[in-house]
């Protein structure tokens, strides 16, 4: 099988964001075109450099590409639609990439823009369910986490930590959807959703934007690209549910997404700086550091609970806020997080920068399941 | 049992009644015995055998359960509800509604039974604890 990085280099050169946000009456088209305008400032070229564009979202229908990038001027550009649920914005990024590495092109966007107005396929199978729990995203997290609670000894608080940290990391960003610090009291106390779930502990679905623009080093020399500002992309791995007999498939499927990413990268977790989680609900932080190698099993929590996660500490985990505050609008959500590594890793993350850093993951999630993960290098 | 072509056709209650207690109903792979629930006949999740390869089979409604949560907040249905996820004693591990009015705990032993919960029926599991 030929990896992405057995192909020619790509860098992300370019990144932008409309800020995440409850939904409004704001067209989608005002939102992409604000994370797209963003991303070609930012890589200091003009959109008829762009040669091919992948569109991610989830919500918003059939052909959304043309009738927002036509603002930007009618180039001719190839333009594709991409959808993989949660992981739409890190699978348009990874068909991006790849168009680059393959030759196809020399300059890609991939665009992630969403407003929750669409239905969603994967229920309706025909098969009647035993109950309707998957219609109900909280009720099964919250069936996770009071097993995690049972299980593995968490406490209530421990997992609250997670949220806790989430949340003072987003208060931070201007592009999160909740900008708001959080205590431990705040963030586990009633009412609960489901379980013992806090709606601080769950992510808000909203709408936004997210656009990376991807080159090759032939074209960053042609386009005199600043490369003191590029980042390489240095492994893409996505998988699809292949667990059996009652495994966590999410946790399953991080594993080998993972294992697959370090395998291509060369590297070692512990060589990871920064790291973007799939954290819709605050458990899944805790299982999927775990499940990446940031720590053993079942020390995620005793770890976090020392700051090991916290911007400054040995992996800077969801400096974006992750989808806890920072939100999880789909089409946009593994752009963002791409935005946020390509940041902490030019240095230019303000307030929020983890020092130093050098290497990041990207990982989502999706109905299916599906799991995608990126690192990128600077 | 090897089932129809239309999956549609007998998308219906997904247990029954016996004198043994309520079963659920499940699929079995007739080419490799993999099994699951709920029923169906697109093909199977291990060797991809097609529908037509894709028997019935029968899950006792019983089982052990691994976690429990109330559910406070829903856009239609009536709340609260308890879900519950069991793992049944003939394997799978399902999501499934549980009696609300049982004071649960993990690893508690359940047994479903037809029920109405959301204003259609469903099976509900309650203790089989005596």
């Amino acid at each position: 099988m030929v990896l992405i990085t057995d192909l020619r280099p790509v860098h992300v050169v370019g990144i932008g964001l409309h800020p995440y946000q409850y939904p409004t009456e704001t067209s989608y088209i005002e939102l992409g075109l604000q994370a797209v305008r963003e991303a070609i400032v930012d890589a200091g070229i003009t959109w008829p450099t762009v040669e091919a564009a992948f569109v991610g979202t989830a919500r918003l229908g059939m052909a959304a590409g043309v009738p927002m990038l036509r603002y930007l001027g009618m180039t001719g550009l190839r333009v594709s639609q991409v959808e993989n649920a949660s992981a739409t914005g890190s699978t348009a990024f990874r068909q991006a990439v790849a168009e680059v590495a393959s030759g196809l092109a020399d300059v890609a966007i991939a665009i992630g823009v969403d407003k929750p107005i669409g239905r969603i396929a994967a229920p309706d199978t025909g098969i009647t369910p035993i109950s309707p729990v998957q219609d109900v995203p909280f009720a099964r997290y919250a069936l996770l986490t009071e097993r995690y609670l049972a299980e593995a000894g968490y406490t209530k608080e421990q997992i609250g930590l997670v949220a806790v940290k989430n949340h003072n990391n987003g208060a931070l960003n201007p592009y999160a959807q909740r900008r708001k610090k959080r205590t431990l009291e705040e963030v586990v106390r009633p009412p609960y959703v489901a379980g013992s779930l806090n709606s601080l502990q769950i992510t808000p679905i909203g709408e936004g934007a997210a656009a990376v623009i991807v080159m090759s080093e032939e074209a960053m020399e042609r386009y005199k690209v600043d490369q003191s500002r590029s980042v390489r992309v240095a492994a893409s791995s996505t998988v699809s549910d292949q667990a059996f007999d009652g495994a966590n498939a999410d946790v399953a499927l991080t594993q080998a997404a993972t294992q697959a990413a370090y395998e291509e990268w060369g590297g070692d977790p512990s060589d990871l700086d920064v790291v973007e989680v799939h954290d819709a609900f605050a458990i899944e932080e805790l299982l999927f550091v775990e499940a990446m190698g940031l720590c053993p099993p079942g020390q995620g929590a005793a770890e976090l609970a020392k700051g090991s996660f916290d911007i400054g500490g040995r992996h800077a985990v969801s400096p974006s806020g992750g989808l806890l505050s920072m939100g999880h609008p789909l089409g946009p959500t593994g752009l963002g997080q791409i935005a946020e590594i390509t940041r902490q890793l030019r240095g230019e993350a303000g307030v929020r920068q983890q020092p130093d850093a050098k290497v990041g993951l990207a990982h989502m999630v999706g109905i299916g399941p599906v799991c995608v993960v990126h690192i990128l290098q600077r | 049992m090897v089932l129809k072509d239309n999956p549609s056709e007998e998308a219906g209650p997904q247990w029954l009644d016996s004198e043994r207690g309520t079963q659920l109903i499940g699929w079995i792979c007739l080419r490799c015995g993999q099994r699951g629930v709920p029923r169906q006949r697109f093909g199977c999740e291990r060797c991809g055998a097609p529908g037509n390869e894709i028997g019935e089979t029968r899950f006792e409604a019983r089982g052990v359960l691994r976690s429990f949560a109330e559910v406070h907040r829903h856009a239609k249905w009536p709340v609260p509800f308890v879900m519950g996820e069991i793992t049944l004693d003939d394997g799978p591990t399902i999501h499934a509604f549980l009696d609300d009015e049982v004071a649960w705990h993990p690893g508690a032993t359940v047994v479903g039974q037809a029920g109405e919960r959301l204003l259609h029926s469903y099976v509900v599991f309650t203790s089989g604890e005596h």
